[in-house]
């Protein structure tokens, strides 16, 4: 609407000083992230393997890759991954955010808490989460036992490890999504509490009608962020199981990486980045439109 | 002539005087301490750094040429002494060396993206078999037939020698090798009124499998990799087909022959031992090799690196013993480890050959022997640690064993075929499917479509 | 505004439910609180013990003898000294470029409507999915072109332009009223200006928390330093660490004490910056 009263002096205007803010990032950003990953476009067409000449193949690699069960199966349980860890993770993180974010003593120590498994070592963490799921001796069957259960074969089982290694990545990252959470609250009025107590709001009213939809731009960015970086694990799965039992934890990154950098077939671990690209793109186009809802966000 | 001659020697002259100040320039302490432990090592390692003989020998015109190489991992010990010998080698030849270390986790993809930025080094370790067939395909390594590299071939095992070759030329010496066995804890074996092993056969495994094995007390007879895949299962399934009298490749290595009767025996039997007596545990891979010095499984079959660690540890140095693999038909053990190798781009091919075989070839690889617990590949060597009263004991089992040690069937494609080969026998592992037969026909149908593909 | 928070608190400390609830907080705090702790607390643990005990199972938790030794050795055994330096100059460098030339971008994209913005921020998003790993050698590519790889700034200039950094601080200026612009422009500001004094100090939680990821990641990353430098000189503190991995054995005990030495920068990082979003609450009360 109101773009459209707008003159076109001020029109010029904006552009000028858009253009002036964007364009020292804009020239970084079309060097080092734009020409490289068209670059990989155009080895997603080749026999590139990085050290010699390469031919083009044309859709080939493309063809290759729909063909072979282990891409599939990847594909399958990178998106199995991805359902595991995005709603919980995001909604985990946004209830501890708001526990968080009072000034009760002692708080900014519990947040930092929470925060130390984002910076632990990796290894460190898949140590000892192997520990604790350890099929006989592992802290977690032994608690089950207490109790009459168990014992799961937490990482043993090829139906049930990728939903351990989900478990970990949520406890994992949990802090990281909690902090972004706990900045936008901060931009949230701290008047708009007040009035709606001296209304008579309850704390789950408060919730659903302040909270929510006045942190909707960062609940879009934390939740999109955490789709993209679940459609790309690599980490824990390398390190902690390395794909198996079989190939239920094998996903997509780990796919390309071996292909790109173990089998020297980098035109073919291109096309798998793409075909995830145009993956990681649909499915974020669904989520733009279906947050939508919450007002225009993107 | 004149003016040029004396404009370079002026050149020379600055740079050096430039070079002397920063030295004065930078952390004195630093510099400090650097010198003391060059002293220090110079005097405990003087012999070796005399004893260095020169490959090509006699009279020879001094080289200016300078060579790169990569060399994985930084332990202080070795990296001092190769500084040293590197100086002395210069003072022999002229050729100057650098050496780089770089560290081991990803150094393939280093390798990689040097070759094509056009940074690589003129000579660097890899991973003998696996990383220099996939270069050496490539057209990236130096051929070393060219300079009669025949010669050495006598000093080398035979298994150890052909990890180098592809297609009849030579790709690189090897400098250090290692094979597997096994290891057992007497403490465990005692318990279970056991003898330790000797001329055991699978038999004689499985059964000690089943008696050292203790539910009640979380104890398993055996560690067998079932979950390791990054070439760890194939590796260690491998000497078991070779005992059986299986092959993995048709001699040619163009196709895939280990679903044979001897094949589906070799697979069985590890089920049998994983799935049936339960004597093998089935865990994630992290944890590893530490079960057995924790004691929850009295065997792991694995290799001389492993020793320094375990003798390390006071609880655990006098606890254990290491075996011969069992033998079925025949025995065998798969060998592995370093070599070098040259690449082809080397502005100084005929330097880079003479210090291959200079590290390789000289008394100073012993260096690297003692300092990296590995098995020399060098059968005139073969007691080389006999003397050693700490490893001596140890490692002779390995040595021993090197006469019968097997290279791994190596192709350019080697680490796709050991990924898939290890998904397809792990399946079987894990109930997927409890057709051995069908497993492994599945296995060579998908290992022959990579080697189908390598001809293109 | 302050007055009436006390006020609120004071009310509710009347009622006894309320020491109850505080009670149940407090306790939920902790447990989670505890589970966050423990694999930290076996990278401590480890990082004082002697090799051999580094990793058994069940783990050792306190080491009978704690090995101090191990943080000398990691200085000794290789120039971590200067690794550690390596890896500070490149942070500094990182974190405050990323942190302009991110803000500058995103306001733009947040507050000015030029022409193509919706076009652009659409691209600066999509790059985000492709995954890392297939350019990593296009870039290392660009850099050997042009001779400057085994050099910092191939470390330094591409960590400047992070779509994530612009999308996340994007968001935050997207929720600032639209009031405060046009209040700058009534007082003669300029877009730039109305960005530098009046927009940025209004995220400074958010500029925090890309200041603290971006000095998270760029202090661990490891692929970088790894394929681009080959002089030792030059090398940072992962590739410092990662020596102690061996081709076939790992000093755990010495990759944990390296780990947790790098880890300590971040967390003072992150508990500074904890002390901003305490006054960020009052500073976008009194504006808001």
């Amino acid at each position: 609407m109101e773009q459209a009263k707008t003159s076109s002096r001020l029109q010029r205007r904006w552009n000028f000083w858009g253009y002036l803010f964007i364009l020292p990032n804009f020239l970084g950003f079309l060097l080092f992230m734009l020409v490289p990953i068209i670059m990989a476009l155009v080895f997603s067409f080749t026999n590139y393997d990085v050290i010699s000449q390469m031919d083009f193949v044309g859709i080939n690699n493309y063809v290759g890759l729909f063909t072979d069960d282990q891409f599939i199966t990847s594909l399958l349980n990178t998106l199995w991954f991805a359902v595991l860890t995005v709603p919980t993770g995001v909604i985990l993180a946004l209830l501890l955010a708001v526990l968080f974010n009072r000034q009760i003593r002692g708080i900014s120590i519990f947040r930092t808490f929470v925060f130390i498994p984002v910076i632990t070592s990796m290894v460190a963490v898949s140590l000892v989460w192997s520990m604790l799921y350890e099929d006989n001796a592992g802290l977690l069957n032994t608690l089950l036992g207490y109790v009459g259960l168990g014992p799961v074969h937490w990482l043993t089982d090829t139906n049930i490890a990728m939903i351990s290694i989900a478990i970990m990545s949520v406890w994992k990252g949990l802090g990281y999504n909690m902090t972004i959470f706990l900045a936008g609250l901060q931009g949230v009025p701290g008047e708009l509490y007040e009035a709606a107590t001296i209304d008579g709001a309850t704390a789950r009213q408060k919730f659903m009608k302040i909270t929510v939809p006045m942190i909707a731009p960062t609940t879009y960015f934390v939740t999109l962020m955490a789709l993209i970086g679940s459609l790309q694990v690599f980490d824990q799965v390398w390190i902690m199981t390395q794909g198996g039992p079989v190939d239920a934890t094998k996903t997509v990154a780990m796919y390309l990486y071996q292909y790109g950098f173990q089998f020297y077939k980098m035109g073919y671990a291109c096309a798998a980045a793409y075909v995830l690209f145009i993956l990681v793109f649909i499915v974020s186009l669904i989520q733009n439109i279906s947050s939508k809802k919450w007002g225009d966000l993107a | 002539m004149k003016a040029r001659k004396l404009f370079a020697l002026v050149l020379a002259g600055a740079l050096m005087v430039s070079s002397f100040a920063a030295c004065g320039n930078s952390n004195s302490s630093s510099t400090a301490s650097k010198t003391e432990s060059k002293t220090e090592s110079s005097k405990a390692e003087s012999s070796s750094a005399e004893s260095t003989p020169a490959s090509t020998g006699g009279e020879k015109e001094k080289s200016d040429a300078k060579l790169n190489i990569w060399v994985y991992g930084w332990e202080k010990a070795s990296a001092d002494k190769i500084k040293e010998d590197t100086a002395a080698y210069k003072e022999e030849t002229g050729v100057e060396v650098t050496v780089t270390p770089i560290a081991s986790d990803s150094y393939s993809t280093k390798i990689q993206a040097t070759i094509a930025g056009g940074n690589n080094p003129d000579l660097a370790f890899v991973d003998a078999g696996v990383q220099s067939t996939q270069l050496a395909a490539k057209g990236k390594l130096l051929g070393l037939n060219q300079f009669g590299v025949e010669e050495y071939k006598d000093k080398f095992y035979d298994s150890v020698w052909d990890t180098m070759v592809y297609k009849d030329d030579v790709y690189g010496l090897r400098i250090t090798s290692n094979n597997l066995a096994l290891f057992y804890n007497k403490e465990l074996f005692e318990k279970a009124g056991l003898e330790e092993p000797k001329d055991w056969t699978w038999d004689d495994l499985r059964e000690a499998a089943k008696k050292l094995t203790d539910p009640d007390n979380g104890i398993f007879g055996l560690d067998l990799p079932v979950y390791d895949k990054k070439g760890g299962y194939t590796w260690n399934w491998l000497p078991f087909l070779w005992q059986n009298g299986g092959e993995l490749l048709n001699e040619d290595r163009t196709e895939a022959v280990f679903n044979s009767p001897e094949g589906v025996e070799a697979l069985k039997f590890w089920k049998t031992m994983v799935q049936e007596d339960k004597s093998v545990p089935l865990q994630a891979a992290p944890t590893g090799v530490n079960r057995f010095t924790s004691g929850i499984t009295a065997m792991v079959i694995d290799g001389p690196w492993n020793l320094n660690p375990f003798l390390s540890d006071p609880n655990f140095k006098d606890k254990f013993g290491v075996a011969p693999l069992p033998k079925q038909k025949t025995q065998a053990t798969v060998v592995g480890g370093e070599g070098v190798v040259a690449f082809s781009n080397t502005k100084y091919p005929q330097e880079a050959y003479d210090y291959l075989v200079h590290l390789t070839c000289s008394d100073f690889v012993h260096t690297f022997w003692e300092n990296w617990i590995t098995i020399p590949p060098q059968p005139a060597e073969k007691d080389f640690y006999a003397d050693d009263e700490t490893y001596g004991k140890y490692l002779q089992v390995f040595s021993d064993q090197m006469e019968y040690s097997r290279t791994r069937p190596f192709t350019p494609s080697w680490p796709q075929i050991e990924d898939t080969l290890g998904i397809d026998l792990q399946g079987y592992m894990f109930n997927k499917t409890d057709d051995a037969q069908a497993s492994l026909d599945k296995a060579v149908e998908d290992v022959n479509k990579i080697l189908a593909e390598e001809d293109k | 505004m302050a007055k009436v928070q006390t006020d609120a608190l004071i009310q509710k400390k009347k009622t006894p439910g309320f020491i109850v609830r505080r009670v149940l907080l407090y306790v939920v705090l902790i447990v989670i609180g505890l589970t966050m702790l423990v694999p930290f607390l076996w990278m401590i643990s480890t990082s004082l013990k002697e090799q051999y005990d580094a990793v058994k199972i069940p783990p050792v938790w306190i080491p009978p003898v704690p090995r101090w030794q191990n943080y000398v050795d990691i200085f000794t055994e290789q120039p971590m000294f200067q690794f550690m330096l390596n890896t500070i100059k490149i942070v500094f460098f990182v974190v405050l470029g990323q942190l302009f030339f991110s803000s500058l971008a995103a306001y733009s994209f947040a507050r000015i409507r030029f022409k193509g913005r919706t076009v652009m921020f659409f691209f600066y998003i999509a790059t985000l999915m492709v995954p890392g790993q297939v350019t990593m050698i296009p870039t290392y590519l660009m850099f050997a072109k042009v001779g400057l790889v085994d050099n910092h700034i191939a470390l330094i200039l591409p960590a400047f332009f992070s779509a994530f950094g612009v999308f996340l601080l994007r968001q935050f200026f997207m929720s600032l009223p639209k009031e405060l612009e046009e209040a700058a422009e009534i007082d003669g500001c300029n877009p730039f200006t109305t960005y530098w004094r009046i927009m940025l100090p209004l995220i400074v939680p958010a500029m925090l928390t890309l200041g603290v990821f971006t000095l998270m990641n760029t202090w661990n990353d490891y692929m970088g330093p790894l394929i681009y430098l080959t002089t030792p000189e030059k090398y940072t503190m992962t590739l410092g660490i990662a020596y102690f991995k061996g081709v076939y054995t790992t000093q755990w005990n010495l990759v944990m004490a390296g780990s947790v030495l790098s880890v300590i920068p971040i967390l003072v990082a992150y508990l500074c910056a904890q002390k901003y979003f305490v006054e960020g609450i009052a500073f976008s009360g009194v504006k808001g």
